[in-house]
């Protein structure tokens, strides 16, 4: 089955020269003018698997449009932006962006993105392995436990709900408890850039990632920053 | 002295050394004028005294020595004698022609013409000398058919002079360097307002545009703190305008950019359904679009660059790590890395930077010859060495400035006149330096120096 993807853009020009350049990529690809459009769209339509965000929209910019897309759903989102070095890509993040390619890109910047977010969407559970047991990451009267096979984190009885890229690099972290991983290789792990990737993301990510599964967002005891090196995954 | 001799001493002294100086400088003369006319006041007043207490005893004894002369047979030296002087005064007594003295030191004869001439007009008169090498004062009185001089002497008068004289020197001293100390002390406490000033600056300097002096309760202080944070707001208001326009130039230019590379791209799929005609015409706006490109990117780098760095882009950069993968595999041998070190920066311009260098030395320098690292001090130094033909003395500041390619260059679309520029752009905003200097086998090398961030500061 071919991918399907949800342009959001208002500028039909680049729109238009992104969706023929994608279809010859081999995606099916639906098309937005505008935020409202978009939402209009994944109420309505076909559910698309991956969605790329331009930022600068007209009356619903691109924050609030992937704001609300993220109250309903987990889809992997792209951002695109003209511009990277304002707030506003950190903001996208925050706002529930997956990744964000800038302004001009070429197409095959695009693929890498939208086959690496594919890669996380399909969660990975190696032939090979057995179905991984269920991880508990905090014990205590409400434990934070991680099922990497069934894709869920749960606090207590209630689950968490994380996005496929906060789940990935979750897992990422988890897969080595008390190890310290650099930002640039959970970029590469999680994101499929290596050094040469903006650290931003990362650090976005896990911010995130805290607000759902820490008791104190705060004061973080699972996910961990490592002065100067990385971050850690802590069992306690 | 010339005005640059001037102010260079000046700055030498410094304004606290300098208000010192002139507090010292203020006591010392206004002690010295004080001490000064003490010591002439009473020093006139001492003598005065002493003048006329010697004058009254000269007049008594003469008084008493005229008398003595009248009665018959008495001489001089028995008037004298009978007047039987104190042990310290010495008297000279002229009668009718002869002298007699009660004391042999004397010199029989008038001891100074200047005295004889003030004792014609018939009064007393005075004078100072010396005998012996004591002070004495000379009192001259008329007699009939003579004259008396009574030697004074006047050592313990000269005594309390010096005394008085120590004393108001030993003032003087203490004077000034009471008021070399007020005068440091005065202008510590004036200088201090400055220091919160000279650290908000660095600050604002470093970066932070929302650092502001503190409201200050001094009246005479107040118009310079609030001047001051006018002047930050209007920086920062521009600083953020041009922010903001640098923004606005990116996103006008890549919008249509974008549209133009992905198209070209869905072009150069279907190249094969085109003429040879129109795959050719195909071929070169390709090429020129990526030049196009390269140089947008490049020259929004640069206009980051120069607006300096952002606080949030900052982290710590591991330097030997980051070259390490600015080489890559194909020239992984060439790295020396002798020790290394953190810097604060921002990583991917400096990726872009140090790129930039190693590119150029493919370009014009026969590729990397080596790449050494080492630190230095509280800096790292990295020098990037070619096998080219080196860069001519005059070229080598000039290399550094945008569209300052060399003529061999020109016309070619791998370069695009902006990559040293947007190098040093880039090393300067981290606080560092490049050069371009002759390297060791004859090429070029370009030599970066950047400042170590603390140990401490790893922090993000």
């Amino acid at each position: 089955m071919r991918t399907r993807l949800l342009i959001v853009e208002d500028d039909d020009r680049i729109r238009t020269s992104l969706r023929l350049a994608l279809e010859d990529e081999g995606y099916t690809v639906d098309e937005a003018a505008s935020g409202e459009e978009a939402l209009l769209v994944l109420a309505t339509g076909q559910e698309p698997d991956l969605m790329i965000v331009d930022l600068m929209l007209g009356q619903m910019d691109g924050f609030t449009c992937i704001r609300a897309v993220r109250r309903s759903s987990n889809l992997p989102i792209i951002v695109v932006s003209a511009r990277v070095d304002t707030h506003d890509v950190v903001a996208a993040l925050e706002a529930g962006a997956d990744d964000y390619v800038t302004k001009p890109f070429q197409t095959k910047e695009i693929t890498a993105r939208l086959r690496a977010l594919r890669r996380r969407a399909a969660v990975v559970v190696p032939v090979d392995q057995q179905p991984v047991p269920e991880q508990v990451l905090e014990s205590g009267p409400d434990p934070l436990v991680l099922s990497v096979a069934a894709g869920t984190v749960r606090r207590g009885d209630a689950e968490v709900h994380l996005t496929l890229t906060e789940f990935r690099l979750l897992c990422e972290l988890a897969e080595s408890p008390g190890r310290v991983l650099s930002r640039s290789s959970l970029l590469e792990r999680v994101w499929d850039r290596g050094y040469f990737g903006d650290e931003r993301i990362v650090d976005v990510h896990v911010r995130r990632l805290r607000t759902k599964i820490e008791k104190d967002p705060s004061a973080p005891r699972v996910v961990v920053t490592v002065r100067g090196l990385g971050y850690r995954l802590d069992v306690r | 002295m010339s005005a640059e001799q001037r102010a260079s001493a000046d700055r030498g002294l410094g304004l606290r050394g300098r208000v010192t100086l002139s507090f010292a400088a203020g006591a010392a003369l206004v002690s010295l004028v004080l001490a000064l006319s003490v010591f002439t006041i009473s020093r006139g007043y001492l003598l005065a005294q002493r003048e006329r207490s010697a004058v009254l005893f000269a007049e008594a004894d003469a008084d008493f020595i005229a008398r003595s002369l009248t009665i018959a047979g008495v001489g001089p030296d028995q008037a004298l004698e009978a007047l039987d002087p104190s042990a310290d005064t010495v008297l000279l007594l002229r009668w009718r022609g002869t002298w007699a003295s009660s004391d042999p030191v004397v010199p029989a004869q008038d001891p100074s013409p200047l005295l004889t001439e003030a004792l014609a007009d018939g009064g007393t008169a005075t004078e100072s000398t010396t005998l012996d090498g004591i002070p004495y004062l000379i009192s001259g009185v008329p007699i009939d058919d003579g004259v008396l001089y009574e030697f004074t002497p006047v050592v313990e008068l000269q005594n309390t002079i010096q005394v008085l004289r120590v004393v108001l020197l030993t003032c003087g001293l203490a004077a000034t360097i009471g008021g070399a100390t007020l005068g440091l002390w005065a202008s510590r406490r004036v200088l201090r307002p400055l220091r919160p000033l000279a650290t908000t600056a660095a600050r604002i300097a470093g970066g932070k545009l929302d650092s502001r002096l503190p409201e200050e309760a001094d009246a005479d202080l107040r118009p310079i703190l609030s001047s001051f944070n006018t002047m930050v707001d209007s920086l920062q208001h521009r600083i953020e305008r041009e922010r903001r326009f640098v923004g606005d130039v990116t996103h006008e230019l890549r919008t249509p950019l974008t549209t133009l590379v992905t198209s070209v791209e869905v072009l150069g799929k279907h190249a094969g359904e085109m003429s040879e005609r129109s795959r050719t015409a195909l071929r070169l706006v390709d090429t020129e679009l990526v030049h196009l490109r390269g140089m947008v990117e490049d020259l929004l780098a640069l206009a980051r660059a120069e607006a300096g760095l952002h606080h949030d882009d900052v982290g710590p950069v591991e330097v030997r790590e980051l070259l390490e993968h600015v080489v890559g595999d194909r020239a992984a041998d060439l790295l020396h890395a002798d020790g290394s070190g953190l810097i604060r920066g921002h990583k991917l311009a400096l990726v872009r930077a140090f790129t930039n260098l190693v590119e150029n030395a493919d370009r014009h320098g026969l590729g990397v010859s080596a790449i050494t690292l080492r630190t230095v001090d509280d800096t790292i130094v990295v020098d990037i060495d070619d096998d080219g033909p080196g860069v001519a003395e005059s070229e080598r500041d000039r290399i550094f400035e945008r569209f300052a390619t060399g003529r061999a260059a020109r016309g070619s679309t791998t370069s695009n006149g902006l990559g040293l520029a947007l190098v040093a752009e880039t090393i300067a905003a981290h606080g560092g330096s490049v050069a371009c200097v002759s390297g060791p086998r004859g090429g070029a090398r370009f030599h970066v120096v950047l400042p170590r961030a603390d140990d401490d500061e790893q922090d993000r």
